[in-house]
């Protein structure tokens, strides 16, 4: 068979279309860029999903008004086979601000076309749901904050939020939130139950949004990262990760080899915490108060050994755009692998407690079933796609740092409940204290750092990395002197929030809590 | 049911007392500015993402709002005079908003 170049795969990829492609570009090694007219959207984005299995990345709605005359439609595919990413690119102009919607065709679509309304005031023509996303009812309609000529604040007026109204008597209404008796962070719940059985779930979310992709236009590139870090708790690392690499992709940089390796065992590190923290968490939903301690125990010990490691329990302050801010001494990488070992052997133990223990074992199995063609459906990422069938691990799709080098497995179960999500945690972990031993076997020596050359204004740029909950991308466009002129940041769980409350119909409502922490999505970085 | 207890026997308690002992060696706590090296070129004051340093540009201060610092450690990091560093300490607490705001003077003549 004749080995095709990629470029040539691309073009066949994209042969059906052929006229419809005003123009396409090759702009980086891994992305083909195709300019469309507006009224094929529907058509183009459903061929590439439906019938070439691309999956909705990310995407973006731009102020191009200053350099290009118009706003600007960035839909992002990954084509995980081989291992790139198609961008479709639409010019919408300011007059006749509409385009139609792709989301009967791509249900993944939904809240990036919702979202796109709200901040841009662009508005997605044959969208099925028009109710506001990430402004709430309050705010008003003809404001849009993320356009170039918006001045704030503004007024907030009466709501106009609507929920699900129920006809039949015996449902019961129960909304949760926003506030909530726990230390979760806000986010409101209406639960419409029949008896103990749920029927419909409605979440309303975005309560603390932060407008972190307005704040950080115009920020020099050094301090955005430091906004890009702080952009969630728990997945800190894979934030300042991702921008980084957005920034050397736009820079066009190769990091020395000893900072991709030590980018990889941060990263894994912060896998880790995080992962047997929400081992234990998960305990919390069936009150098994044994689990919840233990997991709490190992986590402080892995964030104790971040601490020593970087100064950092969260893992900040030691990603620098190029490379690392500091180096590891040979004693402190030596520690890893002593502090691994240790809690190695604690945490199989945890793990064959919970899994001993009839009570968890019920409550876990067949509970919060996400099927294959949910997740595939609405483009969900990480332990939930991974856990429902859906291989997609980014860190193997579109290797990254120094993924290429070492070998793991990806964790893959079929069943989609909350077991299933239990046991590809587990099997996560054993990969990650794998790859952990790769890379300090494999560690090679040398700088950590390149400097970042001037970067052209307007240039764009992706980054991804696989954090704990999934993968999360950040799109950047560099503007003029060297700052960020759009930053669109897409977490794991903006990805994966749509899908929780499909996944309850049917449990009992107790059983919401356990749902919810074996997702374990975090409210902050899909809020931004 | 055995093997839990055996094992909460096992791992005993964990809890510890305050106040605990001091921080990593790593860990960069509340900046400390040595007035006598800083030459107040305020290279700190563009560097930090927050907004913490500041310079009034009537007179050679260099002014520290302890509250907004992020601990990221740039200024330590970019002071060519080794002025700034990061020390260990953890326990910022205060009463009054007021005691967070350090106003050191500095001898430097680039300042003004």
């Amino acid at each position: 068979m004749i080995q095709l170049t990629k470029k040539q795969v691309v073009t066949r990829l994209l042969q059906a279309l052929g006229k419809k492609i005003v123009s396409s570009t090759l702009i980086r090694e891994h992305e083909t860029e195709i300019v469309i007219e507006k009224t094929y959207l529907p058509e183009v984005c459903s061929y590439l999903v439906n019938e070439k299995q691309g999956r909705l990345f990310t995407m973006v709605g731009n102020d191009e008004r200053q350099h290009l005359g118009s706003f600007v439609l960035y839909y992002v595919f990954s084509f995980d086979q081989i291992d790139h990413f198609i961008t479709v690119k639409t010019l919408i102009d300011e007059a006749d601000p509409v385009f139609p919607s792709i989301s009967v065709q791509v249900p993944a679509a939904n809240w990036y076309e919702r979202e796109v309304k709200d901040l841009l005031g662009l508005r997605a023509l044959g969208h099925p749901d028009r109710r506001p996303l990430v402004l709430h009812g309050d705010w008003p309609e003809d404001q849009y904050p993320l356009r170039k000529d918006f001045q704030g604040p503004v007024a907030r007026q009466s709501d106009r939020e609507t929920t699900m109204q129920y006809e039949g008597r015996d449902v019961t209404e129960i909304p949760v939130g926003p506030i909530h008796a726990g230390i979760i962070e806000p986010g409101h719940f209406r639960f419409g139950a029949v008896g103990d059985t749920v029927l419909h779930l409605e979440a309303k979310l975005f309560y603390t949004h932060r407008g972190i992709e307005k704040s950080s236009e115009g920020l020099p590139l050094s301090k955005a990262l430091f906004t890009a870090e702080r952009i969630c708790g728990v997945c800190a690392l894979s934030h300042a990760v991702a921008f980084a690499q957005a920034v050397e992709s736009a820079a066009q940089v190769t990091l020395p080899p000893r900072a991709l390796y030590l980018r990889t065992l941060l990263l894994e590190l912060e896998r880790l915490y995080n992962h047997i923290g929400d081992i234990g968490n998960m305990c919390a939903g069936f009150g098994f108060a044994v689990g919840i301690s233990h997991g709490a125990r190992l986590r402080e010990q892995l964030q104790q050994l971040n601490e020593q490691l970087v100064g950092h329990r969260f893992l900040r302050g030691v990603i620098a755009l190029g490379g690392l801010r500091f180096d590891l001494a040979p004693a402190e990488i030596r520690s890893v692998s002593d502090v691994l070992s240790q809690v190695e052997a604690d945490f199989d133990q945890l793990v064959e407690i919970i899994l001993s223990h009839e009570i968890a074992m019920d409550r876990m199995a067949t509970t919060g079933v996400l099927s294959l063609e949910q997740a595939v459906d609405l483009a969900v990422v990480g332990v939930a796609a991974r856990a429902s069938g859906h291989s997609v691990d980014i860190r193997r799709d579109h290797p990254y740092a120094a993924y290429r080098q070492v070998e793991f497995p990806v964790a893959l179960q079929t069943a989609g409940d909350v077991l299933a999500r239990f046991n590809v945690r587990v099997a996560e972990v054993k990969s990650s204290l794998l790859m952990i031993q790769q890379v300090i076997e494999q560690l090679p020596s040398g700088a950590i750092a390149v400097p970042i050359p001037a970067i052209k204004p307007y240039t764009q740029a992706m980054g991804w990395a696989e954090s704990p909950r999934g993968e999360v991308c950040h799109w950047l466009m560099v503007g003029p002197e060297q700052t960020v002129f759009r930053y669109r940041i897409r977490s794991a769980a903006y990805s994966n929030w749509p899908a929780v409350p499909l996944t309850v119909p049917g449990n009992i409502v107790p059983d919401f809590p356990l749902i919810n922490k074996s997702f374990e999505l975090c409210y902050s970085c899909c809020d931004r | 049911m055995f093997e839990i207890l055996r094992k909460i026997w096992q791992t005993g308690t964990v809890t510890k007392r305050q106040p605990l002992a001091e921080a990593a060696g790593k860990y960069r706590g509340k900046i400390e500015l040595d007035a006598a090296k800083c030459n107040g070129c305020r290279d700190c004051v563009g560097i930090c993402p927050s907004g913490a340093l500041s310079g009034s540009s009537d007179r050679p201060q260099i002014i520290i709002e302890h509250h907004k610092c992020v601990f990221c450690g740039s200024c330590a990091d970019n002071c060519e005079q080794r002025a700034i560093k990061m020390t260990n300490q953890c326990y910022l607490e205060a009463k009054d908003k007021q005691d967070l705001i350090a106003r050191i003077e500095v001898s430097g003549e680039k300042c003004g």
